[in-house]
């Protein structure tokens, strides 16, 4: 199966605010698929609506070639949700959470319990078994929030901007806990503001921008889609970067920038420009002690891409 | 089954590790009942203060004062009557009597009576109360000037009885004198007075004088002749007299049988009236209160209406935090897009409220049944009846949950609407003081039914059968309260998350 969910003409209004345009997009089998806007683009609005949380105005949803209306109750069973609120109870223990959401979600009370603790393992959460949700860290309840999500084995797992308030090393915690959950062949559907994430974690990438999709592809795709730029990051030994950085002046270098001990070059000429540099450092009696040519981020195609469509993202 | 034991159990465990909803749901109202038990369980008043006034008390008035302090009532004598009613108005008396100088027995003697109207319910008891203990002085009163009369009356009765014989003799005489009379005077109608005897005689003698010479014998017979004449004379004035005493002593009889009619009809009125007995004449028609079960504390007459209130309050509120909690939990959203029917949810929640307060009841119940065991006999009967008046409330406290967005708003709601049906209800002033249209819609305040039914169930004895209208009505509110859950529980989830979605 090359598609696990296929959309069409979504939209959603909320009274006079049309919160999504026309969306259609696919998300394959298997994969990390990430939906990146803004906030108040309609990432939260679009994932609702995917799990029939919303009525969509119009369009249609296909998970697995079933229309998501007609088959609500089987397309709730094969996906997970998690959003960015941890929805859990915070009264409740780790165990008491999971073992609640499983007895939902119908799993068989035999199989529960197993359930119950691989999940447990896979979140990293054993040694907090037994504790409340409303004592565990931040980045513990939203493994939590997702270990729920899973407790079901869900086919599909949908996490809303699940790295959303979370320090750098629980945001990285929870990024190698999707890339786990997806080696298991769940597909993951992830939204996230946070486009540098989105570009780590995810195969594919749909651009939400005021409720309209304005590309998707995988991040490469994407970023050569969209500028024919490279960036070249150098640091040398002395890292004096003056003369250098007067040596490359060209109508081929579109920017210099000094950050830190890094000198950041773009330029339509990545080329001709590494054989200048390497001129001007040997001048210098210079040594390279790190040099990397790579395409723009994708915060660049994401900027550039807004302010192609001519409109200011909402709240922003 | 499974999955609805799950969610109740969930529920449970977080009531319970909630300490707060725990102290306050679970354990307030059995903390509230076992309070007003405690205080309640009397069958009087306790501390009323009387004022009191008068510018001259005499015995009356203070036998009246001292019948109130009898009855443990706190007498305070005020120096003026504006004192007295100020103390009403200030509330350092229940109520204040005003006696009018010197009280007596004598017209224009009111005992004024000033009662603060705004505490109804007290103002009706206490004023009776007091009105009955003036009313005892008066009645005591009553009966000793009663007493006198009929004593006057009943000795009356026996003079005129003792000289019944008097008249009699008299009536008698009367007719023994009438029959002699009548005997002279027939005696006397056999000699002709009328003829003159006298002249004959006298010419008879004028004829012997000139035929004789016996002077001697003619004189002799000429004074026989006089005195003949004389007695004549005397006889004729008797004759003459008799008609005129017969008719005296004819007069005179039927005044004597007049006299002998008055005194006895005297004797038999009096004889005839049947009641003599002082307390029936003083009060010829008695009411008496009589409560139609058996005399109780002010607990066992509060009882129905206190478990209704905590029955309205606690379902109103732990149903509406209950739905409110989960609706504003993060956990809800996971909860609505799992995959399950509303009705799982809608039936936890109502299950789980309904098991708590049937566990409370269970332990109000226990302690009552241990106090008064005879309850036994109505508990089957009374346990049908909370269950659906329980669920009427639930279902209500539910539909206010649903309909509000914040725990404070809808427990202000649920307080608002209890107070709104316990005011419409006969707890704080009866609803035979509201107008007609108004009791007609009063008279479907489930608070109004379910108090009903639990009045009759628990005070009367009767059967489920007999409360049967009201329950119907009950059963009438549920069906809508149903309806009306269903169709808010979509919306009001929806509605909450479109408010979330435009916050953010």
């Amino acid at each position: 199966m090359a598609n696990q969910i296929e959309v069409k003409n979504l939209s959603k209004s909320f009274g006079n605010h049309q919160v999504l345009k026309n969306v259609n997009f696919e998300v394959p089998s298997k994969k990390i698929f990430g939906i990146i806007g803004a906030s108040g683009c309609g990432k939260t609005t679009l994932l609702k609506t995917l799990i029939g949380f919303w009525d969509s105005d119009s369009g249609e949803i296909d998970y697995e070639t079933r229309e998501l209306k007609k088959n609500l109750k089987f397309i709730r069973q094969i996906v997970g949700f998690a959003t960015q609120d941890n929805c859990v109870y915070p009264k409740l223990s780790v165990k008491e959470n999971l073992e609640y959401f499983g007895t939902l979600s119908n799993v068989p009370r035999a199989t529960l319990r197993s359930n119950i603790n691989k999940v447990i393992k896979f979140v990293h959460l054993e040694d907090s078994a037994d504790e409340l949700a409303e004592n565990l860290s931040g980045g513990m309840q939203r493994r939590l929030d997702i270990a729920c999500a899973l407790i079901h084995n869900p086919r599909i797992l949908i996490l809303d901007e699940p790295t959303e308030d979370l320090d750098p090393i629980l945001r990285k915690d929870i990024l190698s806990l999707i890339k786990k959950i997806n080696q298991d062949d769940t597909t993951v559907i992830i939204t996230s503001h946070l486009l540098h994430e989105a570009e780590q974690l995810c195969d594919e990438i749909a651009i939400l921008h005021n409720g309209k999709i304005l590309r998707r592809g995988t991040p490469e795709q994407l970023r050569k889609q969209f500028s024919r730029e490279d960036e070249i990051h150098l640091i040398t030994l002395k890292k004096n970067y003056t003369q250098l950085m007067k040596c490359l002046k060209s109508s081929k270098i579109k920017k210099i920038e000094r950050f830190g001990n890094r000198l950041m070059i773009r330029t339509t000429d990545a080329e001709n420009t590494l054989q200048k540099l390497i001129h001007g450092i040997k001048k210098q009696k210079d040594k390279i002690v790190q040099v990397d040519v790579r395409k723009p981020s994708l915060s660049e195609v994401f900027v550039s891409l807004v302010k192609k469509s001519g409109e200011t993202p909402r709240g922003h | 089954m499974v999955k609805l034991l799950g969610v109740i159990r969930k529920n449970f465990k977080i009531l319970i590790r909630s300490k707060s909803s725990a102290l306050i749901i679970l354990f307030g109202p059995l903390l509230l009942i076992l309070l007003v038990g405690t205080a309640f369980n009397t069958s009087t008043f306790s501390d009323i203060k009387v004022g009191s006034y008068s510018s001259s008390y005499n015995d009356l008035s203070n036998s009246i004062v001292d019948k109130l302090e009898e009855d443990e009532y706190r007498i305070f004598r005020s120096s003026s009557e504006e004192e007295c009613i100020k103390g009403v108005k200030t509330g350092t008396y229940h109520l204040c009597t005003i006696f009018p100088p010197d009280l007596s027995v004598s017209e224009g003697n009111v005992i004024q009576v000033y009662v603060d109207q705004s505490r109804i319910n007290l103002v009706f008891a206490i004023k009776g109360a007091i009105l009955d203990k003036v009313g005892e002085t008066s009645k005591e009163l009553s009966e000793s000037l009663t007493s006198i009369v009929v004593a006057q009356l009943e000795e009356a009765s026996s003079s005129l009885q003792s000289k019944k014989s008097v008249l009699s003799s008299l009536k008698t005489t009367n007719e023994a004198f009438t029959s002699g009379i009548t005997t002279i005077e027939t005696e006397l109608t056999g000699i002709d007075l009328s003829a003159d005897l006298e002249n004959e005689l006298n010419n008879k003698t004028a004829a012997l004088k000139s035929q004789t010479n016996d002077t001697r014998t003619i004189t002799e017979l000429e004074d026989l002749i006089n005195v003949l004449t004389l007695q004549l004379k005397a006889v004729n004035i008797i004759s003459s007299a008799i008609p005129n005493l017969k008719e005296i002593a004819i007069t005179e009889s039927s005044q004597l049988m007049e006299l002998d009619r008055a005194s006895n009809k005297i004797i038999s009125d009096i004889d005839a009236i049947k009641v003599k007995d002082v307390e029936t004449l003083i009060s010829p028609i008695k009411t008496v209160t009589q409560p139609v079960t058996t005399e109780r504390t002010h607990i066992n007459y509060l009882f129905p209406t206190l478990i209704m209130m905590v029955v309205m309050f606690v379902s109103l509120l732990l149903s509406s935090v209950t739905v409110i909690r989960e609706k504003i939990s993060p956990a809800y959203f996971r909860n609505y897009i799992s995959p399950n029917k509303a009705f799982l949810f809608i039936a936890s929640t109502y299950l789980t409220n309904i098991l708590i307060i049937i566990l409370q009841l269970a332990i109000v119940f226990a302690v009552m049944l241990a106090i008064q065991p005879d309850l036994i006999s109505t508990l089957m009967n009374v346990t049908a009846a909370i269950l659906i008046i329980t669920s009427a409330f639930i279902l209500l406290g539910m539909i206010i949950g649903y309909l509000f967005s914040s725990e404070e708003t809808a427990t202000v709601g649920a307080i608002s609407l209890g107070t709104i049906l316990l005011f419409f209800s006969n707890t704080i002033i009866p609803l035979e003081s509201l107008t007609a249209s108004i009791k007609q819609v009063v008279n479907y305040n489930m608070f109004v039914v379910s108090d009903t039914i639990l009045r009759k169930l628990l005070i009367f004895e009767v059967t489920l059968q007999d409360v049967l209208p009201q329950i119907y009505i009950l059963l009438g509110h549920i069906a809508v309260f149903i309806i009306a859950i269903a169709a808010i529980y979509h919306l009001s989830s929806k509605r909450y998350n479109i408010k979330r979605y435009l916050k953010r």
